[in-house]
């Protein structure tokens, strides 16, 4: 026979029913219903409501429920011996009937569970008042979205990338000081004071630039050379490689006083070279007329081994008659030395991108949630680190939250996380839309119909948060903060499409070269975060540890312009334009009637002028142009009748969108905010956001 | 175990149980008192209400019961007649033999106008019996309606069956908005009024009934299929 309409259980995290007995409280494994129904269970309304970040349906609840007898007696007992974290559920099923065509019978189906909210539990006489709230990973996700957790970098899934390097630009500037430099008092061999005037960044790579001091060399200079550290410059030792310093510029001499039986040396002299070739870089002078400026023009290219410097200095050679001479370099001097540097490969630990979100899902739910994803298991090419692994620090940890993990990897790869038959699910937006299988509300009344505000941007910012660099090369970085206009005007409101998580290839480089092994000085971005595209198949495993290595991914390096020098820069591929590309469904659900329209770009932080792939990163965007749109902006609301097993449905299927008909004609959308009440399912307000194929403009002819 | 029976919540007829001896009396306050008779201004007299059918109509009920030999019968006020229904359903429970979901139904085709009442029982002296409100069945009654339900899966604990759609007649009418317009010239012309109730509303039953109804995915008011929550409004 039939019984009871609903069948309501508390329940703690093991799904065990509390029970009464003798006026004890205890649990069971078998369930057990309660005896006294919670009261105003019958006003509670449950609210599906889209959340704009997570682009997934959240619940919420509206009415405390109100506990009595062997209700009200489990959630004392709980709330007083274990306080407001204690977990108690509220579970109810629900009597359904069916019948196969010749049998029937009756079963009980869950209709809904919630986590009692004990921070607002009420103990009033007999009754306790308490609220019900989304229990498990929705209530957990929401209290730690923005908690920071550590995940070590050395976890046992951690991968490597080998990190060979992008060919970076550097200038110095050299000038002279205004000094006599006489034979008889500093002697035949002089080390010029030269000052170095400037470089291009502040922190030059694998080169240490000097201002020599004024120095007198013994007669054996070559050998003197060998040891002295009064060098222009100095090749870093842990450079693998020979750096070529190209010196180009004036160099401009007075000459005071001449010997005629003496001759003026200038040269260039790399600390491992012998006298036997001292000349190879010596400076071209001019004539030796006391009281005459000469100039001569420097061109040099000078191949530095890893930790050799290189030298300047003067030389008077012959056998003096036994008139004095000396010269002064003049300030207008100005040598140039332009270097190509790239830094020495390293292997930086890096984890995939389901490994962060699963460790940090179980750190929110203290491991007792596992999530899934399809689209980070395809995506598992980018990459994550942090700026003490890129260091190459022993003990690196990734410092993140789930609120940025999931904004880093949306606005590349248009995602929506939720929760999808009780699983928590980070997949792309377009799987969490479903218009094919829509829930079917039959008719509705009073429709109404305005553009979804929420929805609807006049600029969009994308990329990443704007980063300075001491190098000038950092002017290059195309993964920086850039600013598009949209055709709206009506309304004011900016779209941030930025990544938490860095991913400028030159800022990523700068660590490296910087700070690479040096234990003991901080850096600004030792805490960031950062996403590196590699290959998809490891091209071997690391020697240490035997876990995969991989190769930046540059195959959209070949044929891109816009940079200094193309071919190594990594990460082109989460340039701005490129991610609204990716993000194109969604961006284009964000313009009504406006495929004809273009989103303009306006500014960008850094390097605007990459091309590459085909993709120009300053030209404007043809919204028509964009991959089909998820959803119109347009909101429709109206009452309906709730589908009697909408809660079921949801939850086993939130992605479904809903289906509707108004004066003969059928609707799509997704929900918006969609209302549920339980007891007698009362017509309620839906708000939806409107199907793209909705044909919105049969409307303009209805009146009501 | 005694016997017990439910009734589905979508039946069109409210019962009552009642003993068979205090038949007569029944009939006679059920005939007299109108259940909203407290809504009435204090001045007004008493009114009469009971259910109207009219003869083309097919009265459907869905009764489960714990025992074999439910007896579902129309009989008129003076007991002078007495008109089995007709089963078309008893389907077993799986879980349990002697539980059945029965379907009874009766055409008015064949009854002669005038009040009835259902009765349903078990045969027992002291067992199941519920009588329901008065009916009257008439050729025709003017200003009524009937709402015809279905559903395509078992809904408020009632088996839908194919063809065998529920309904039930109430004091109401439909009327198209915008009267006079055509078709062609606006969409809104397809739009209806549904005024359920007559001078006092309906009963509180047929409140509960409508709420169940409107939920049913396969509704029509007056052979019109139902957009059931398009321009409904209460007199």
């Amino acid at each position: 026979m039939q019984g009871n309409d609903f069948l309501y259980f508390f329940t703690d995290s093991t799904n065990r029913s509390f029970y009464v007995e003798n006026g004890l409280v205890k649990l069971s494994s078998v369930p057990r219903p309660l005896q006294f129904t919670p009261g105003e269970w019958q006003n509670l309304l449950i609210t599906n409501k889209r959340n704009q970040k997570y682009f997934a349906l959240d619940r919420n609840f509206t009415i405390p429920l109100n506990a009595v007898e062997d209700g009200a007696l489990i959630l004392k007992d709980q709330f007083y011996k274990h306080g407001i974290e204690t977990i108690v559920n509220l579970v109810i099923l629900k009597q359904h009937l069916f019948y196969d065509g010749t049998e029937q019978g009756y079963h009980y189906k869950s209709f809904y569970k919630g986590e009692f909210d004990f921070g607002n539990f009420v103990h009033s006489g007999p009754i306790v008042t308490i609220n019900v709230m989304e229990g498990g990973l929705s209530k957990l996700i929401k209290a730690k979205e923005s908690t920071v957790y550590e995940i070590p970098m050395d976890h046992p899934d951690h991968e490597w990338i080998k990190m060979d390097g992008i060919i970076l630009k550097e200038g110095v500037n050299f000038t002279a000081v205004d000094m006599e430099l006489k034979k008889s008092v500093l002697g035949t061999y002089i080390i010029p004071p030269l000052i170095f005037s400037s470089s291009d960044s502040s922190q030059s790579p694998g080169v240490s630039f000097y201002s020599p001091n004024v120095e007198s060399m013994t007669s054996n200079s070559f050998n003197y050379l060998h040891t002295s550290s009064n060098s222009i410059a100095l090749a870093y030792p842990t450079n693998t490689a020979p750096v070529v310093l190209r010196i180009t510029g004036p160099l401009y001499y007075k000459l005071h006083r001449n010997d005629a039986g003496l001759g003026i040396r200038l040269r260039f002299f790399k600390s491992s070279q012998t006298a036997a070739n001292q000349n190879v870089y010596l400076v071209p002078i001019g004539g030796n007329t006391p009281g005459q400026t000469y100039g001569a023009n420097v061109n040099f290219n000078i191949s530095l081994e890893p930790g050799e410097r290189l030298f300047f200095y003067l030389e008077y050679i012959g056998v003096t008659g036994g008139i004095d001479t000396s010269i002064s370099l003049l300030p207008s001097t100005n040598l140039r030395i332009d270097y190509d540097f790239r830094q020495t490969t390293s292997y930086i630990r890096c984890l995939k991108p389901y490994t962060v979100f699963s460790e940090l899902i179980k750190m929110i739910s203290d491991g007792a949630y596992i999530p899934q994803s399809n689209v980070l298991a395809l995506w598992d090419n980018l990459k994550i680190t942090c700026g003490d692994a890129i260091r190459g620090l022993d003990g690196a940890i990734l410092k993140t939250n789930l609120s940025d993990f999931f904004d880093t990897y949306n606005v590349d790869l248009d995602l929506a996380m939720g929760l999808i038959a009780g699983v928590l699910r980070m997949e792309y937006k377009a799987d969490f839309i479903d218009y094919l299988n829509p829930i079917p509300l039959g008719s509705v009344k009073n429709l109404s119909v305005k553009p979804a505000k929420d929805y609807i941007y006049n600029t969009i910012v994308a990329g990443q948060r704007d980063i300075t660099y001491d190098n000038v090369n950092g002017k290059q970085e195309f993964n920086s903060k850039v600013l598009w206009s949209t055709p709206n005007t009506r309304i004011t409101k900016e779209l941030n499409r930025l990544s938490p998580y860095r991913r400028d290839s030159f800022g990523i480089e700068f660590i490296r070269i910087n700070l690479e092994g040096k234990t003991t000085t901080d850096n600004s971005g030792d805490n960031d975060e950062f996403v590196i595209h590699t290959a998809k198949i490891p091209y071997g495993y690391y020697f240490l540890d035997n876990r995969p290595v991989y190769m930046l991914d540059r195959t959209l390096n070949s044929g891109a312009t816009g940079l200094i020098e193309p071919s190594t820069p990594f990460n082109l591929f989460f340039s701005p334009k490129r991610m609204l590309l990716r993000s194109g469904s969604f961006i284009r659900s964000l313009f009504y009637k406006q495929d004809s329209r273009k989103i303009v770009f306006q500014t960008s932080d850094k390097n605007k002028e990459l091309i590459s792939g085909g993709v120009i990163e300053k030209n404007d965007l043809a919204i028509g142009s964009l991959a089909a749109p998820h959803f119109m902006p347009i909101e429709i609301s109206f009452e309906t009748v709730v589908p009697i097993d909408l809660i079921e449905t949801l939850e086993a299927s939130p992605v479904r969108a809903f289906s509707f008909e108004y004066l003969g004609i059928t609707y799509k959308g997704i929900p918006v905010t969609a209302g549920i009440k339980p007891a007698d399912n009362e017509s309620q307000t839906f708000i939806l956001l409107s199907s793209p194929d909705n044909d919105l403009t049969q409307l303009i002819n209805i009146f009501e | 175990m005694n016997n017990k029976i439910n009734l589905s919540k979508l039946n069109p007829v409210r019962f009552q149980t009642v003993s068979w001896a205090t038949f007569e009396k029944y009939v006679q306050a059920n005939s007299q008192y109108y259940p909203y008779s407290t809504q009435k201004l204090p001045q007004q007299p008493p009114a009469i209400y009971a259910q109207k059918w009219e003869m083309k109509d097919t009265i459907r009920l869905q009764i489960e019961a714990n025992f074999n030999g439910l007896q579902v019968e129309l009989t008129n006020v003076d007991k002078s007649k007495v008109i089995p229904f007709s089963q078309d359903l008893c389907a077993k429970n799986k879980g349990a033999e002697n539980e059945t979901m029965n379907q009874y139904s009766l055409e008015l085709s064949g009854i002669q106008p005038g009040c009835y009442v259902i009765r349903i029982h078990d045969g027992q002296e002291n067992g199941i019996h519920d009588l329901s409100d008065t009916l009257i069945v008439a050729e025709n009654h003017s200003n009524t309606v009937l709402i015809e339900y279905s559903n395509s899966t078992p809904e408020a604990y009632t088996i839908f069956l194919p063809g065998k759609k529920f309904s039930v007649r109430l004091e109401g009418r439909m009327r198209q908005l915008y009267a006079g317009m055509n078709d062609t010239d606006h969409k809104h012309s397809r739009s209806w009024n549904l005024a359920i109730g007559g001078a006092y509303g309906v009963t509180p039953f047929y409140d509960t009934l409508l709420k169940a109804v409107w939920h049913c995915d396969q509704v029509e008011v007056s052979k019109i299929p139902l957009s059931h929550c398009e321009g409904f409004s209460e007199l």
